[in-house]
């Protein structure tokens, strides 16, 4: 006859699909009823926001975008209301990608952008913004860009010549750009811009990034080296709600909350398990015999 | 809707059940999905570089800067590797990349990751809101304690010193839950991504049917493979 299992027992032996459902369960609950959850507004997406608004008109902004297909839901909506603004304060905006599979999420970025602009206002390409499209992920491109812009590369994404561009007459380095803004997506590589741009030239940097590099990027906007960031859906849906600006992250923020809290609690079953075995009375052997 | 319409939510959505399907276990679907995301952004990849290298290379080094052509010649000895007799050649690339590669990074890490990491942790404790000085204390406390877990000298492995390294082991604990956290909830944030893709109003018609014949299939299969057991 099979031994009785505890109930412990039965926890610890829980075969994977059933957790993976039950996490399935808490993300899709809040597509059903949302929930109306408030989204507090962090210091640094507040820095963030602040320094984008505050930018004067004909301003010179970098615009990196290295979110790859799977990172960009977490950042899009921080992106794209970011250009969006910048656009409404009259700035010039100059992109470029270190991932060869952005430029297709670039180009659909700007078709919001340029369907929700403010009536009247319109952009021209080359004259309000540029795109050189990708560059090789590497920290000599940084570098190579904020010695020399139109040395890197002489043609634009799409075949034009930068210096027949009249937005590009007068930018000729890093010197030239007023904001680098940073969309590092999952990968890291902030320090490029933060080695090669903030310390080299001063000038002011703002990250946008997956939740995975807050940890990392947090120390550098304590120390006032990055000015601020937004982080994930969580960063997306801030700004979303000090824009005004509706995206997708308000409504993801919602199942991302449910899950991780389905998680933890999760995690402290677990756990809990963990240690009262551990810790707990051991059964104890006697000539052989478990008593 | 035409063809191709009918093909561009189609495609995405059964592709992206096809992926969640490992949740279930590993299965045809799952490794369709997964090898043909991996081998379109391979071709992808190869596309949109040699566009960069054409534009930033090769014609650069046939109107008017011939010394380009040498990054081409570089690039071209990495895959000297393959060949045994002339393996010997893709090192000096290799030097090039690395050495250009440390010597930026480290020209600028001492003054963005060093001096002035090292100059955050000269805050005030006096004067601000309690909160701040709070908080601050917190990061000064943090930083020493966990930089002194790291010094392994005898003075700080004794019964009263190695207490400050203990202290420090604890803030490194912190972090690294803070990290685990944050790991955790990226990969929720992607799963999210996709649900949210899959559950546009557009796309909800066609992930539902998709979703019950991907069931139905991984159902069935498993059905069999238990009746074919002895």
């Amino acid at each position: 006859m099979a031994e009785k299992k505890s109930l412990i027992d039965k926890i610890q032996d829980l075969d994977p699909k059933i957790i993976y459902a039950i996490l399935l369960v808490s993300l899709l609950i809040p597509y059903v009823r949302p929930l109306g959850l408030p989204i507090p507004i962090s210091p640094e997406t507040r820095a963030y926001w602040d320094y984008i608004t505050h930018m004067p008109p004909g301003s010179v902004v970098a615009v990196q975008l290295a979110s790859d297909p799977s990172t960009i839901p977490q950042t899009r909506s921080s992106h794209q209301i970011t250009i969006l603004r910048l656009f409404e304060q009259d700035c010039k905006v100059f992109f470029f990608t270190l991932r060869d599979d952005a430029p297709p999420l670039h180009e659909e970025m700007m078709k919001w952008v340029e369907a929700h602009l403010s009536a009247g206002k319109t952009i021209t390409y080359g004259v309000n913004y540029v795109n050189i499209g990708y560059v090789a992920d590497a920290e000599a491109t940084i570098a190579s860009l904020v010695a020399d812009v139109k040395g890197l590369v002489e043609q634009d994404a799409y075949g034009n010549s930068l210096s027949s561009l009249p937005m590009m007459a007068d930018i000729n380095t890093g010197a030239d750009f007023d904001l680098v803004v940073w969309n590092d997506g999952s990968r890291g590589i902030y320090m490029y811009a933060l080695r090669q741009w903030r310390e080299k030239l001063g000038t002011p940097l703002v990250i946008i990034a997956a939740t995975i590099n807050k940890p990392g990027i947090m120390n550098y906007i304590q120390s006032g080296q990055v000015a601020g960031g937004a982080f994930g859906v969580d960063g997306g849906a801030q700004i979303e709600t000090i824009s005004g600006y509706l995206g997708d992250a308000k409504k993801a923020t919602e199942p991302g909350s449910l899950s991780a809290l389905t998680l933890t609690i999760l995690l402290l079953v677990s756990n809990t398990i963990y240690i009262s075995k551990r810790f707990g009375k051991q059964p104890e052997i006697k000539g052989g015999e478990v008593k | 809707m035409s063809v191709v319409e009918f093909l561009t939510i189609l495609l995405p959505v059964s592709f992206t059940i096809f992926v969640m399907t490992l949740a279930y276990d590993d299965n045809p679907l799952y490794e369709i999905g997964a090898y043909l995301l991996i081998g379109s952004s391979a071709g992808w990849s190869a596309v949109v570089i040699i566009d960069f290298l054409r534009k930033s290379a090769w014609t650069p080094s046939f109107t008017g800067k011939p010394l380009y052509f040498l990054s081409i010649l570089l690039g071209l000895a990495l895959f000297a590797r393959y060949f045994k007799n002339y393996r010997w050649l893709y090192r000096y690339p290799m030097a090039i990349v690395i050495g250009t590669g440390v010597g930026l990074a480290i020209n600028g890490a001492i003054g963005a990751q060093i001096t002035k990491q090292i100059s955050a942790n000269f805050l005030p404790l006096v004067s601000g809101a309690p909160m701040t000085i709070f908080n601050n204390l917190l990061i000064i406390i943090g930083s020493m304690t966990s930089l002194s877990y790291f010094l392994f000298t005898d003075r700080f492995s004794n019964k009263y010193l190695g207490g400050i390294s203990k202290i420090g082991r604890l803030f490194l604990m912190a972090t690294f839950g803070a990290g685990f956290g944050s790991v955790m909830t990226f990969r929720i944030e992607t799963i999210i991504g996709r649900i949210d893709y899959l559950v546009l109003p557009a796309n909800l018609y066609y992930s539902i049917v998709v979703t019950i014949l991907v069931l139905a299939y991984l159902i069935g299969r498993d059905y069999l493979r238990r009746k074919k057991q002895p």
